[in-house]
């Protein structure tokens, strides 16, 4: 199918591609350069750095959940407790461990994984794997980040207003997040930024699509598309069909809050149905888990085969397999729902397609591990980080089993195994996935290198503390321990647990710590780093071989012409010509008279499966 | 004759400017699409709420209005068509007719939003406030809603208006047509709510 769209034109035809992105010159003005940009490089790193910001934040909150359940009750040691929590003294009080939890979850998911990862490599990436100049609407993607940028000032703002942030918890069920659980403008504010921040999604959304189907460079198929790029596409056809259905929700529901309805109250206050929410919510929700996690598994689906020099084992079934995911996520919310009540049949509807989707995702697992067997392994600070995403994503994938199957999710419903569960797939797995990721385009985004020591020490700390922490939370969760209890051991059945959450504590503490490595290692290299040459990983895909390190405002002076996969490795022909185990995807062998005439040699043997 | 001029109009463009509004046409429904499913979350929420109700309109609540919504229907309808017509006579570079169907879609928006407020204000007038009941508060909400995006759709027509009238542009073709596409969108909304909410 690639070849029918591109590969059957003749060379003729490649001009058209040069005109159909003109080269504009640079921004000379530095609001034009650097703030109000519509380079996807520069939104790349606007997006990192908000990212940035606000994983910070959420992290500092994960801290605080974290003392609560090791010391409840006890003041909160340093600025975290002498500053945000001067009132009390630094105790955290119910109504404030709710907003904070509640808090965590929303940052975490919507201003620091979606930022980092799919705002910011997915800008960074897509134009540079594909052999594009820029987006294919540039001034939206502008658009998109601000848009972005102004949810966020609406997050900071709800903790400044009277009665605090949001504490409906992340999923905003109501009738907690109306006025009767959780008055004030707070809450009313978070929705809005949800809302907000959801355009923003989208804009970035219709840009990845419409860039990814229109600006390949020619030669480029769907299937020598680096999987990088398939995992943002598809993570942008989910964003851009269910994150609406959140919108619809979350525009009922202001208007419970704001306008006095009542679509989401029931009983005295009003006769509407507060579990109509958890549908919209869920039909969203369950993408929105996928879309956390189907770019980094384009992050290793690449970076396996990049650095075990082998050609990615069966790519094409990798491609389904992530297509089927995508396509399934869609048809499984009802598992969220199964202790809501609903009809037994279509209650085992929901858990078999839930359970189909570990046939897609054994796929992608097998092709990892295929890829790396017997490849030259060089175990390489992203490739590190990737094999850390396989473990802790195996470890999540294995626990939900548990919980799409309705007869043990009965007992294991709202405890922490189900918290543990979820933040080995979509925390861990995406926090490790994007931190790879930022450590194998930094050459790229900033031309300097990393300093590998510390990278190496910042994965084995990030990687160990992470497992622990949250598998500590599934034992607890095995145990009886509900989640979001402000503090568990006031009930007897639970006082037991105290040591274990310590413990997981103590895990977490050293989690927290262990990204000052990072901290360092990031100032350190931006500033002081050694100078990275165009190629330090020796790669054949266009980021790599056709732009500079950092690239120049048009990525490509000559938009190159596409030969072959992204994972060209091994192949003794190459070896033998060019004296590398690599060769890139614009690249043609040169025949045995080193003559280099026309595109016959290499064209038949684009190694996919 | 139409049909003609419209391909010839067409191949006279330069390819890479084909591509490029290639591109364009397909962010505009990817847009799209998002929108659907944003409607489709309103009204399956409102399905489910209405399916589970004993009796809809509750005991005691008079039906909405009719007249009004059917008039409108065709009012929106008529539009989808002129503007239809507009696009295709700007595409053939015929801009005096073009300019009479952009004109003439603009008034029917107009006449769109008028009864609306209209039928609001009656509805209202009869008891049936935003907060009455869920019965009221759907209807507003949904048709809030829907007449929100007419707005914005018909400032756009008003752009447009202003583009026909003025210096003849080779982007104008294409503004239209992405203009167009999210009129007979906006107009695709309201069959389906009238649909939904009014029998």
């Amino acid at each position: 199918m690639s070849d029918a769209t591109h590969g059957a034109q003749s060379h003729g035809s490649d001009e058209i591609y040069q005109h159909l992105q003109p080269i504009h010159p640079d921004p000379d003005s530095f609001i034009r350069k650097w703030i109000f940009s519509t380079d996807h490089k520069v939104i790349a790193k606007q997006f990192l750095w908000a990212g940035f910001t606000f994983l910070f934040f959420g992290g500092m909150l994960a801290m605080m959940i974290r003392w609560q359940w090791a010391y409840p009750g006890e003041a909160v040691p340093s600025f975290l407790g002498g500053v945000f929590l001067e009132d009390t003294g630094g105790v955290i009080g119910p109504a404030t461990y709710n907003t904070i939890f509640t808090m965590h979850g929303l940052i975490m998911i919507f201003w620091a994984i979606t930022p980092l990862m799919i705002g910011a490599f997915g800008n960074l990436c897509i134009p540079l794997m594909i052999g594009a100049r820029d987006m294919a609407f540039p001034t939206l993607n502008m658009l998109s980040f601000w848009t972005f940028f102004a949810s966020g000032i609406m997050i900071f703002a709800s903790f400044m207003v009277e009665l605090g942030s949001a504490a409906a918890g992340w999923t905003t069920y109501p009738p907690l997040s109306t006025n009767i659980g959780t008055p004030g403008f707070g809450q009313t504010l978070v929705v809005m930024a949800i809302f907000t921040t959801g355009s923003a999604t989208l804009m970035g959304a219709v840009n990845y699509i419409a860039t990814v189907i229109r600006l390949r460079a020619p030669g480029m198929g769907w299937m020598q598309m680096p999987l990088t790029v398939w995992g943002m596409w598809l993570t942008a056809i989910l964003n851009l069909l269910f994150v609406p259905v959140l919108a619809a929700g979350a525009a009922l529901l202001l208007m419970d809050r704001s306008f006095g309805t009542t679509f989401f109250i029931a009983g005295a206050n009003g006769n509407g149905d507060p579990i109509l929410f958890q549908h919209l919510f869920w039909i969203f929700g369950h993408p929105e888990v996928y879309i956390l996690i189907l770019p980094v598994w384009g992050f290793i689906g690449d970076f396996i085969p990049f650095f075990s020099r082998k050609p990615a084992y069966w790519y094409k079934g990798s491609v389904y397999a992530m297509i089927l995911v995508t396509v399934l996520s869609a048809v499984v919310y009802g598992h969220h729902m199964f202790w809501t009540g609903m009809n037994p049949l279509l209650g085992q509807s929901f858990m078999l397609l839930t359970l189909v989707i570990s046939v897609p995702a054994e796929m992608l697992f097998l092709n990892w591990l295929h890829t790396m067997w017997k490849g030259s392994i060089r175990l390489t600070v992203p490739m590190l980080f990737a094999l850390g995403t396989v473990f802790v994503f195996g470890l999540g994938g294995l626990t939900g089993i548990f919980l799409g199957t309705i007869s043990t999710d009965i007992y294991l419903h709202d405890t922490m195994f189900v918290v543990g569960h979820f933040h080995l797939t979509m925390a861990a797995a995406a926090f490790l996935g994007t931190f790879g990721a930022i450590y194998f385009w930094f050459p790229k985004m900033f031309g300097k290198k990393m300093n590998v020591s510390l990278g190496k020490y910042h994965f084995w700390i990030s990687v160990v503390t992470i497992t622990v922490v949250f598998c500590g939370q599934m034992a607890a969760g095995y145990a009886g321990q509900q989640r979001r209890l402000w503090d568990p051991f006031q009930y007897t059945f639970l006082a037991h647990l105290a040591d274990l959450n310590r413990w997981t504590t103590y895990f977490g503490f050293a989690l927290g710590l262990g990204q000052v490595l990072f901290v360092v290692n990031w100032f350190k290299s931006i500033f002081a780093g050694e100078k990275a040459d165009e190629n330090p990983w020796e790669l054949g895909t266009l980021d790599w071989t056709h732009a500079s390190s950092p690239p120049v405002h048009h990525n490509f002076d000559v938009i190159p012409r596409v030969y072959t996969g992204p994972h060209e490795f091994a192949n003794p022909e190459v070896k033998r010509l060019l004296g590398r185990d690599w060769l890139g995807q614009a690249e043609q062998l040169p025949t045995d008279a080193a003559a280099g005439t026309g595109d016959a040699p290499m064209a038949d043997s684009t190694g996919d499966a | 004759m139409d049909e003609g001029a419209a391909m010839a109009s067409v191949q006279d463009l330069h390819p890479v400017r084909a591509e490029r509004e290639r591109t364009t046409l397909l962010g505009m429904v990817a847009f799209i699409a998002s929108w659907v499913m944003l409607f489709l979350g309103l009204f399956f929420i409102f399905a489910m709420y209405r399916v589970k109700q004993p009796a809809w309109p509750p005991l005691g609540v008079d039906s909405l209005p009719l007249t009004l919504p059917i008039i409108n229907t065709f009012v929106i309808g008529l539009s989808s068509a002129s503007l239809h017509w507009a696009v295709r006579a700007l595409g053939a570079g015929r801009r005096p007719e073009a300019f009479r169907g952009v004109l003439a879609t603009v008034a029917l928006g107009a006449l769109f939003m008028g009864l609306q407020l209209q039928l609001w204000s009656d509805v209202w007038a009869s008891g049936l406030e935003l907060s009455t009941n869920l019965y009221a508060s759907y209807f507003y909400a949904l048709t809030v809603f829907h007449a929100a995006h007419v707005f914005v759709g018909w400032s756009l027509l008003l752009w447009l208006v202003a583009m026909v009238r003025g210096a003849p542009q080779v982007s104008h073709a294409l503004r239209a047509k992405l203009i167009g596409m999210f009129w007979h969108f906006v107009g695709a909304v309201w069959m389906a709510l009238f649909l939904l909410v009014f029998p």
